[in-house]
């Protein structure tokens, strides 16, 4: 059991942070340096700094192809979605695993066999549902769609994390006279926060990236999404990564505040709830 | 324990009900919505699903074409649902095949895969309209075959997108190489030889894309072979590890062992070896019509020639025989019936028309295209006149195994060119070709 007892000394530690770093932030660097140069240099010196540091790519994202509209159209689809997935799912929760309900395990067990569908299989029966009402060309339909699918895995992560917490608490505030709103708003809902958090950011995350649904039931222009947009630079014969680099590096930004944001308490959030004590 | 089965159970059974209800609702009103959402306060809704969505001159031009229909045509409201990316396309068309929600108009490439969606009623047969109209169909090339099936009778797309496979070069380094255009095959070795010898990769392939090796292999297979092979490919007369198309192969290994293509091919994609012709890297660059456009715009736009594919010395009765054809048609809808049907066709003979191609190339200014038209010199680019020039007696064939009844082999000729580039032995892979044929058909 020597091995236990052996530690990083300061230097190697440091070393093996910078070298961590390194691998971590180069593709951002790599991004970054990509969005300032035209494809055939992307190319043809790939890790060369940009010869000439031109903002024609950012001028092609953001005003050609719309790239500001669409970072607005995923940010508040996402955003929405994220919302009433964490609402709901967090409701959800409470009831499930604070009220002791006689089937609410079953329910539970119920609401967590939606994470073992994968998306693509539900393509067709959805595409049906959604033109039978004449759903195209809505945010409420992808909104719809991603806090459905969603659901599931926040309930996981947020019931589970909710069990966790001592009933007495619930007890206590009921004999000071707390009705159950109260006690979820005020008592629950904060102490369940970092399992929120973490749903949350991996919701956004999904529903920030996702293509496949958009590409289905997006085909106005002016609601386009980030991916849908970035693929006007995919032509048959040719991609251009140049603007397509400086979507990127636009369309990071909101993800990085709405990480920063949330990002402490994500980490503990991971593993919270994990283990019953 | 009990409970758990218990509990277990009953989720099945939730589970089970929501897929029931699910299924059964779907198909009930499948007939209902297509029949209702046409008519959208008395206008009639068309919608087209193609691959043009670009930013690229041919898809604005068609856009553009687009607007002007729409403005011409107040009573009818184009909803585009186009997407350029092929992955992405196809999982839009196939999920609006599979709902039965298939757009008005939609774009696709024929072939014997399209063969099932023409028996099955998916696109409508326009052999009427064709013959209807004459002043629109007559000045079409006759590259209609890929929508033409042995048996169904009909024609079941109008060629939107022309192509024919030759070769671009760099004239600055032919010459720097001392090297004349070649005619022959022949020829075209020692052009090779002599630019390899001069430092420079003749003529690079990006076989990291498969297609790009499958268009050589079908090239050579038209010129050593001729037009009839692609009939004996529908029609199963010849094998695939035939000893004519083994020779095909050990041909362009040879090349590879010479280093004509550069190194490691396998690894290098369509981009990159674009990139490697605009930046002097490559003499040649074998592509399709549909590359004139960017040739003109890449850095060494003034300096680019082109000439057709060099014909065997021993089989010159074939030299006209090209890869090409048209590339992406346009389909209607099968189910479309009344004023949706009309409204479908007008479109579709709006957006091909003379006319409309007229303008295509004078936005894209060049480009070929699926009709017999007068080039102006004075308008369009040198390349797509010499182009217009050197297809004037061709015949036409499509990517041979594109014939293939299977439609699996498409896929399988491609990959298996693809190993035999990473190493496999020639007779090996028309043998592996042929064993997936034998396979599918017991």
């Amino acid at each position: 059991m020597r091995l236990a007892r052996f530690r990083l000394s300061g230097p190697v530690l440091y070393l093996i942070s910078i070298l961590w770093a390194l691998v971590t932030l180069y593709p951002l660097v790599f991004t970054v340096m990509s969005s300032f140069k035209t494809t055939d240099e992307i190319y043809s010196a790939p890790f060369k700094l940009p010869s000439l540091y031109s903002f024609s790519n950012y001028a092609k994202a953001l005003f050609d192809a719309g790239m500001l509209r669409a970072i607005g159209n995923s940010f508040g689809i996402s955003i929405v979605s994220t919302l009433s997935v964490i609402l709901l799912g967090s409701l959800a929760s409470f009831v499930l695993a604070r009220l002791g309900l006689k089937f609410g395990n079953a329910i539970l067990l119920y609401f967590l066999l939606g994470i073992m569908i994968p998306i693509h299989t539900t393509l067709i029966p959805l595409m049906k549902m959604v033109s039978s009402v004449n759903g195209h060309n809505h945010y409420l339909t992808l909104i719809l769609i991603y806090t459905a699918f969603h659901l599931p895995f926040a309930i996981f992560l947020i019931s589970s994390h909710m069990r966790g917490i001592s009933k007495e608490l619930d007890e206590s505030a009921t004999l000071d006279g707390c009705g159950p709103i109260r006690l979820f708003a005020s008592i629950l809902f904060p102490l369940t926060m970092p399992a929120i958090a973490t749903a949350f950011i991996l919701t956004f995350l999904y529903v920030y990236n996702d293509l496949v649904i958009a590409v289905i039931f997006i085909s106005d222009k002016s609601m386009f999404t980030i991916p849908l947009t970035m693929l006007t630079f995919v032509a048959r014969s040719l991609t251009e990564y140049g603007p397509i680099f400086a979507s990127i590096v636009v369309s990071i930004i909101p993800m990085v505040i709405v990480f920063l944001a949330f990002q402490e308490r994500v980490v503990s959030g991971l593993a919270a709830g994990a283990v019953k004590e | 324990m009990f409970k758990k089965i218990a509990v277990s159970s009953l989720s099945v059974a939730m589970l089970a009900g929501v897929l029931a209800g699910c299924g059964g609702s779907g198909e009930g009103k499948e007939n209902s919505s297509s029949g209702t959402s046409g008519s959208n306060e008395g206008k009639v809704k068309i919608r087209i699903l193609t691959r043009l969505a670009s930013e690229q001159p041919n898809a604005v031009a068609f856009q553009d074409k687009v607007k002007e229909f729409q403005e011409l045509n107040p009573n009818i409201v184009i909803e585009d649902l186009s997407v350029e990316d092929g992955d992405t396309f196809n999982t839009k068309f196939k999920t609006s095949v599979a709902s039965g929600n298939l757009p008005e108009i939609f774009a696709n490439y024929g072939g014997a895969a399209f063969a099932e969606y023409a028996k099955s009623g998916v696109a409508m047969d326009l052999t009427e309209v064709l013959e209807g109209d004459k002043q629109w169909s007559e000045p079409f090339l006759d590259v209609f075959d890929n929508w033409r099936f042995q048996d169904v009778p009909g024609t079941y797309a109008v060629p939107y997108e022309f192509f024919a496979i030759g070769v671009f070069y760099n004239k600055d380094l032919f010459s720097q190489a001392n090297i004349q255009v070649p005619t022959t095959i022949g020829e075209f070795e020692e052009a090779m030889q002599k630019l390899k010898d001069a430092g420079i990769v003749p003529m690079a392939l990006g076989e990291k894309d498969s297609w790009r090796g499958g268009h050589l292999y079908s090239v050579l297979a038209n010129k050593l072979m001729g037009d009839q092979v692609a009939d004996d490919i529908l029609n199963r007369k010849i094998k695939y590890d035939d000893q004519r198309f083994i020779d095909v192969l050990e041909l362009m290994k040879s090349w590879q062992k010479k280093g004509f293509f550069g190194d490691n091919i396998v690894s290098l994609d369509t981009t990159a070896e674009k990139n490697m012709f605009h930046t002097e890297k490559t003499a040649m660059h074998m592509d399709g019509s549909w590359y004139i456009g960017e040739a003109i715009k890449s850095p060494i736009g003034d300096k680019i020639g082109f000439f057709p594919f060099p014909y065997s010395e021993d089989k010159p009765e074939y030299k006209d025989v090209w890869m090409g054809g048209a590339g992406m048609a346009f389909s209607i809808s099968g189910t479309l019936e009344g004023e949706k049907k009309e409204a479908a066709i007008k479109f579709l003979k709006f957006v091909t028309s003379e006319d409309a191609f007229k303008y295509y190339q004078e936005v894209q200014q060049g480009g070929v295209f699926p009709v017999k038209m007068e080039v102006d010199p004075t308008k369009v680019d040198p390349l797509s006149v010499s182009y217009s020039e050197a297809i004037k007696n061709a015949t036409f064939r499509s990517e041979l195994y594109a014939y293939d009844p299977l439609p699996q082999m498409f896929d399988t000729v491609r990959n298996n060119i693809q190993g035999m580039f990473a190493g496999m032995a020639p007779d090996k892979a028309a043998k592996s070709m042929q064993d997936q044929v034998d396979k599918l058909l017991k």
